[in-house]
């Protein structure tokens, strides 16, 4: 009777043993991760980041955030802060938990926990003078 | 909501009484074991979120380093340091592996980083300041290491936060939807069983009634039978006939003058 739909909607977590780590963020921040060697080309040209910058449009952006969350071989997606709000409902809509979208600040734009996405879902649980309760 | 906590529709017979309280039985144990499962969920969802908020604060940290050490390198190396990287770009030395860890009966994800290949040294045969991009490197790697952490955290953080809703919801459903209504059948079965129980007491407490009436009406014949056979046979013993003597009477008033009554 109440026993009939345990199993039946258990969205099932991904295990891989190399995954990449995909970056849409500005010009520096890139630079940097590809320094220490996060980036990877593919045969077909295909790159695991994207720069934003002044020219990016928005429609550019939300492809690369479709394409690298639908990536099998991606587990992590970092994004700039500014570049979030920019599709701020396409990454508020995003409920799978692989790949994680991790927010990261950049150098202009410092960290800001109000505008986090998966800390604004749990702010009733802050107190009110501690993070992610900025936003009103 | 319409028919808050009706009943299921059943035949209410002994048998469904005894299936009906085990399941009654069956949905309270239940219903404890979930409430610990999500009291459990809740405790580890509550440390993660503290986690969590703490490695938030400290990536802000690191990242400010992170570009300090690339301004740093590109204020020794030159402008050219972004494209050189650029199209030294080839198969990534930095992966993720992501596994499952069971943490109170929830699959949650876990990344570790770890390097593949040979991290290409070809950068640091720059003409300037191949120490700072050296510095840049690591500072950079260690970025990458916490945010790989700090993933892997927000990750089961959200998975535990879709099995927390589940778990409550299954809870609620059970305490405020099954038992009432497995409870609600029990009653109507007992009430049903009571009331044939009942009817069939009623209906024999009718017909020894019947009976003790019909008994009694025949009793009452059977002794005016017997004090009529009586008194006949007192007034033969007298040598009158009773019977004969009521035809006398009847009959002698018609035809006799002897007898003036």
């Amino acid at each position: 009777m109440f026993a009939s739909s345990r199993m039946a909607n258990r969205p099932q977590i991904r295990t891989s043993d190399s995954a990449l780590i995909a970056m849409i963020a500005d010009e520096d921040t890139v630079v940097g991760f590809l320094l220490a060697g996060v980036g990877n080309v593919d045969l077909r040209r295909k790159t695991n980041y994207l720069i934003v910058d002044s020219k990016t449009t928005v429609k550019q952006i939300e492809d690369a955030f479709k394409e690298f969350t639908s990536r099998e071989d991606i587990a992590i997606v970092l994004i700039s802060q500014f570049v979030a709000n920019m599709i701020r409902f396409l990454v508020d809509s995003y409920k799978q938990p692989i790949p994680a979208i991790l927010e990261i600040p950049s150098k202009d734009h410092p960290y800001d926990p109000a505008h986090d996405s998966v800390l604004s879902r749990v702010k009733y649980l802050f107190s009110a003078e501690s993070v992610a309760s900025g936003r009103r | 909501m319409s028919g808050q906590s009706q009943r299921l529709t059943v035949v209410p017979t002994v048998t469904m009484l005894g299936v009906m309280k085990s399941r009654l039985v069956g949905a309270t144990r239940g219903h404890a074991l979930l409430k610990k499962k999500s009291d459990a969920l809740t405790v580890q969802f509550r440390q993660i979120l503290k986690k969590i908020v703490t490695t938030k604060e400290s990536m802000g940290e690191v990242m400010k380093t992170s570009s300090f050490a690339l301004t740093e390198a590109k204020y020794v190396a030159g402008e050219n340091i972004k494209h050189i990287v650029l199209e030294n770009v080839q198969n990534a030395s930095l992966k993720v592996r992501s596994r499952q860890e069971n943490v109170a009966g929830v699959k949650l994800p876990k990344f570790e980083y770890f390097t593949e290949g040979e991290i290409k040294n070809d950068l640091t045969g720059l003409a300037r300041g191949g120490q700072q991009v050296q510095l840049c490197r690591a500072a950079n790697i260690k970025a990458i290491e916490l945010l790989v952490e700090l993933a892997s955290l927000q990750t089961s953080f959200l998975t535990l936060d879709e099995a927390i809703k589940t778990t409550n919801r299954r809870v609620n459903a059970l305490e405020n939807v099954v038992k009432p209504r497995l409870e609600n059948t029990i009653n109507y079965i007992k009430g049903e069983l009571d009331e044939l129980e009942r009817e069939d007491f009623f209906r024999l407490k009718k017909i020894q009634g019947y009976k003790k009436r019909e008994i009694e009406r025949q009793l009452a014949a059977a002794k005016q039978f017997a004090e009529e056979q009586f008194a006949e046979k007192v007034s033969l013993q007298k040598g009158i006939s009773l019977n004969l003597a009521h035809n006398l009477l009847s009959a002698g008033a018609n035809k006799d003058e002897d007898i003036i009554f």
